[in-house]
């Protein structure tokens, strides 16, 4: 069968026997495909350095005729995040790695917007941003000036545990029209700063949004 | 077993219970069971003391995490060894490996794992509690982080960092590099990098 070549993310790697992996990359191309890499923790092993989260891979490989498919090359760029912030980009992997299920062919131009938009903001707001953005290109954010239960565009909106709603649609933790302003102005632009007391109520909507949706993921500053 | 029918209770439950244990197929344990089948039965039996033996006596230490007898470890009982400088690792066998290169006289504090959000485990899941009663204790000079040499062994050492860079603590971190009696023909380009990165100063004696 013909080799595959991809720019990829890798989302997970998990120990198969002694000396292989398997992992799940995020792929431009093919969506989340599963491989296996064999003897890549071996110490003599090309793959080992190379197979790292947080960075542009190019990978090739052999898709299995009815199974998993086999790592034959892999070359690694440089890290989008610096390593001192790795813990908030692995938090933003594991979100992306829930979202993404095998044979979804999208995913990788989104989680590397995500990790851009973190790497230019500050540690804490920057990956309450970036969860934001991933959330929002899935389609599970909507509109920051209207009601997101009866789409009336209003300035008073509060925040319930499934999203924005307007006075008549029912009550929640008020978000102002300038905490929504500085929410969209934070996505644009690295020069706009969040004051401490918006980017927590920020952070409470986008932990609300994942559980909702069954992902108890905390983005808490630790 | 379904692999090999006909074969006889005994050995069968002992072929299943090898073939549990990690690099072990169901042929590999087959020639174990044999083999143990030709010893006498009195080496199985103290063989199979050991392995008893091995979960009635062997625990972890309290302060540390590392392996004990009995509540605490050899190294926190060793009035000897430096109590001011720790070196955090991420699992019981690290602090063996790192005993065996016989150049570490100080504690140890075993994590017991690494942050890894995609596998679930967080700052909760690790024994930092622990670690912030030792550096809270008082005497504690230096920490040296000796996690792994991946991201998630990174990330976990830089969160720990910060934990402790308001305590007046000195945090450090083991050097990576080029191996002892390593090629540099034969290096991967992210090591020979970072080898660079870490390059020491040539101390020349006067």
């Amino acid at each position: 069968m013909a080799e595959v070549r991809d720019a990829a993310l890798l989302l997970r790697r998990i120990p198969h026997g002694d000396t292989s992996l398997i992992i799940h990359l995020l792929t431009r191309e093919h969506g989340r495909v599963a491989l296996m890499a064999r003897g890549a923790r071996r110490a003599s092993s090309p793959f080992r350095a190379r197979l790292a989260p947080l960075c542009e891979l190019r990978a090739a490989w052999r898709p299995g005729r009815t199974g998993m498919g086999t790592l034959t090359d892999v070359e690694r760029g440089a890290l989008w995040l610096p390593e001192a912030r790795a813990w908030e980009g692995l938090k933003l992997l594991s979100l992306a790695e829930k979202l993404f299920r095998e044979g979804d062919g999208a995913g990788f131009d989104d989680v590397r917007a995500a990790l851009a938009l973190m790497a230019a903001r500050p540690r804490g707001p920057g990956l309450t941003a970036a969860a934001w953005l991933l959330l929002a290109r899935q389609g599970w954010v909507g509109d920051l000036d209207a009601c997101w239960q009866c789409g009336a565009r209003a300035d008073a909106l509060a925040w319930r545990r499934d999203g924005l709603c307007c006075p008549a649609c029912g009550a929640g933790l008020e978000v102002s029209p300038g905490l929504r302003r500085g929410m969209a102005g934070y996505l644009q632009s690295p020069r706009v700063a969040l004051p401490q007391a918006d980017a927590r109520t920020w952070r409470r909507m986008v932990e609300d949004l994942l559980r909702q949706h069954g992902l108890g993921i905390s983005l808490e500053e630790d | 077993m379904h692999g090999f029918p006909g074969m006889p209770a005994p050995l069968a439950r002992v072929v299943e219970t090898l073939s549990g244990l990690p690099g072990i197929g169901p042929k590999t344990a087959l020639r174990l069971g044999l083999s143990l089948l030709r010893k006498p039965a009195s080496e199985v039996e103290e063989m199979a003391a050991a392995l008893v033996d091995l979960h009635r006596a062997l625990g972890f230490c309290e302060r540390c995490g590392c392996f004990a007898e009995q509540g605490h470890c050899s190294m926190c009982d060793n009035v000897r060894r430096e109590r001011s400088v720790i070196c955090v690792v991420e699992q019981p066998v690290d602090v063996l490996m790192l005993e065996r290169s016989g150049h570490f006289s100080g504690l140890y504090h075993v994590l017991h794992g690494r942050l890894s959000p995609v596998d679930g485990v967080g700052p909760d899941d690790l024994r930092l509690a622990a670690l912030d009663a030792r550096v809270a204790d008082g005497g504690v000079r230096e920490l040296i982080l000796a996690t792994s040499a991946t991201v998630d062994g990174e990330a976990t050492a830089h969160f720990i960092a910060r934990r402790y860079q308001g305590a007046g603590v000195k945090v450090s971190r083991i050097a990576r590099g080029v191996p002892e009696g390593g090629e540099l023909e034969y290096m991967d380009e992210f090591t020979l990098g970072r080898a660079l990165d870490q390059r020491v100063a040539w101390e020349t004696s006067p």
